[in-house]
């Protein structure tokens, strides 16, 4: 049986490499697809997540053993990922509501199916890109609860607690993100065969 | 009914497991066809969305890179290089240091050369001269290495 990753924190503090290795490959690739999902360029994901990972390795020692080491880990990720956006594109980027309602609410959630097959997005490369595009047209605010979300299933308390807000405004976010990625993919699965 | 965004937000709390048991009871004993649409195209959304990025962090190791900083002082190692305007190149270093090695070496020949102060052992009371001015000056502080206090003779011819 794998150990835990408590088990394994305890053994990279005690300066156990290997320990910190499985951490690593253990996590990696949920904290890439999470870097991914806000900052959209793999390069920026994968330095994102190097310094997320050298942070964690670093504080080892002020981690607090009830906390799960996934919610930590991906709470810096997407620290990260915030205030790198920010960088690139200045200090216009706000994670307030104000932004995040840009486009008029126009109803609900719609009662249709974009009409793709979610498997197939693991195999179809064309398809793969057209959604990582729906994702950027969102707002960072929209972008990062519904990676947040739907990437590692953090509660809403949880992402409350990583963008600072309350659950409201959460709740509020994840609504907005999921009705606009649902029009997108309807969109573009009505471009791509309009017969459907 | 047209469901209103209250309603539409209770089903996402529902299909995100964020209702108590109560609740999720209430909402499933009130289920409509337009909701279970809805909540299948919530779960689309979701599977798309989990499996592109997913699917795309698939061939992702980042423990080389890691290995490397861990190992070798890190991001602190890098922003001190550039802190103080070093390159991380080997050669670099290497002609840095021989550049500052050479400057402590100029340092040492040019700087003005002090070396201990010759100890008689003697004291002074008087002095006595003969065609000649004798001048005698105390410092406590020593401008000579090792000499914790130095007393200054010179004499001058008379004119």
């Amino acid at each position: 049986m794998e150990p835990d990753d408590r088990k394994l924190v305890d053994e990279a503090r005690r300066g156990d490499t290997n320990a910190f290795r499985e951490l690593v490959t253990r996590h990696q690739r949920r904290a890439f697809a999470v870097a991914l999902g806000m900052v959209h360029d793999p390069d920026d994901a994968r330095d994102i997540c190097q310094e997320a990972f050298l942070k964690v390795h670093k504080s080892l020692a002020t981690f607090e053993g009830d906390a799960q080491f996934f919610t930590w880990l991906y709470r810096i990720v997407v620290n990260l990922a915030i205030d790198h956006l920010r960088k690139r594109r200045g200090q216009q980027v706000e994670f307030d509501d104000e932004q995040a309602n840009d486009e008029p609410d126009e109803g609900g959630i719609a009662p249709h199916r974009t009409g793709f097959d979610p498997a197939r997005a693991l195999a179809d490369k064309e398809l793969r890109n057209q959604i990582l595009a729906a994702l950027d047209k969102l707002t960072p605010a929209h972008r990062a609860v519904l990676v947040m979300r739907e990437v590692e299933g953090l509660s809403y308390q949880e992402m409350a607690d990583t963008m600072k807000c309350s659950i409201g405004t959460i709740m509020s976010r994840l609504f907005h993100a999921r009705k606009k990625m649902q029009q997108m993919l309807i969109a573009y699965r009505k471009a791509a065969n309009p017969a459907a | 009914m047209k469901m209103g965004k209250a309603e539409d937000e209770r089903l996402q709390r529902y299909f995100d497991g964020e209702l108590t048991a109560e609740e999720r009871a209430q909402v499933e004993a009130a289920l409509t066809d337009d909701d279970r649409l809805k909540l299948a195209a919530l779960g689309e959304v979701r599977g798309l969305v989990a499996n592109a990025l997913s699917a795309e962090a698939a061939a992702v190791d980042l423990w080389p890179a890691l290995e490397k900083q861990l190992g070798g002082g890190g991001k602190a190692a890098a922003k001190a290089r550039r802190r103080w305007g070093l390159r991380a190149h080997p050669a670099s270093w290497s002609a840095g240091l021989l550049s500052m090695a050479a400057a402590a070496a100029l340092l040492f020949f040019v700087q003005p050369w002090h070396p201990a102060h010759a100890q008689n052992g003697c004291d002074i009371e008087s002095l006595e001269t003969t065609g000649a001015v004798a001048s005698v000056i105390h410092m406590d502080d020593a401008p000579h290495r090792g000499d914790a206090a130095t007393t200054v003779i010179w004499t001058t011819e008379d004119d």
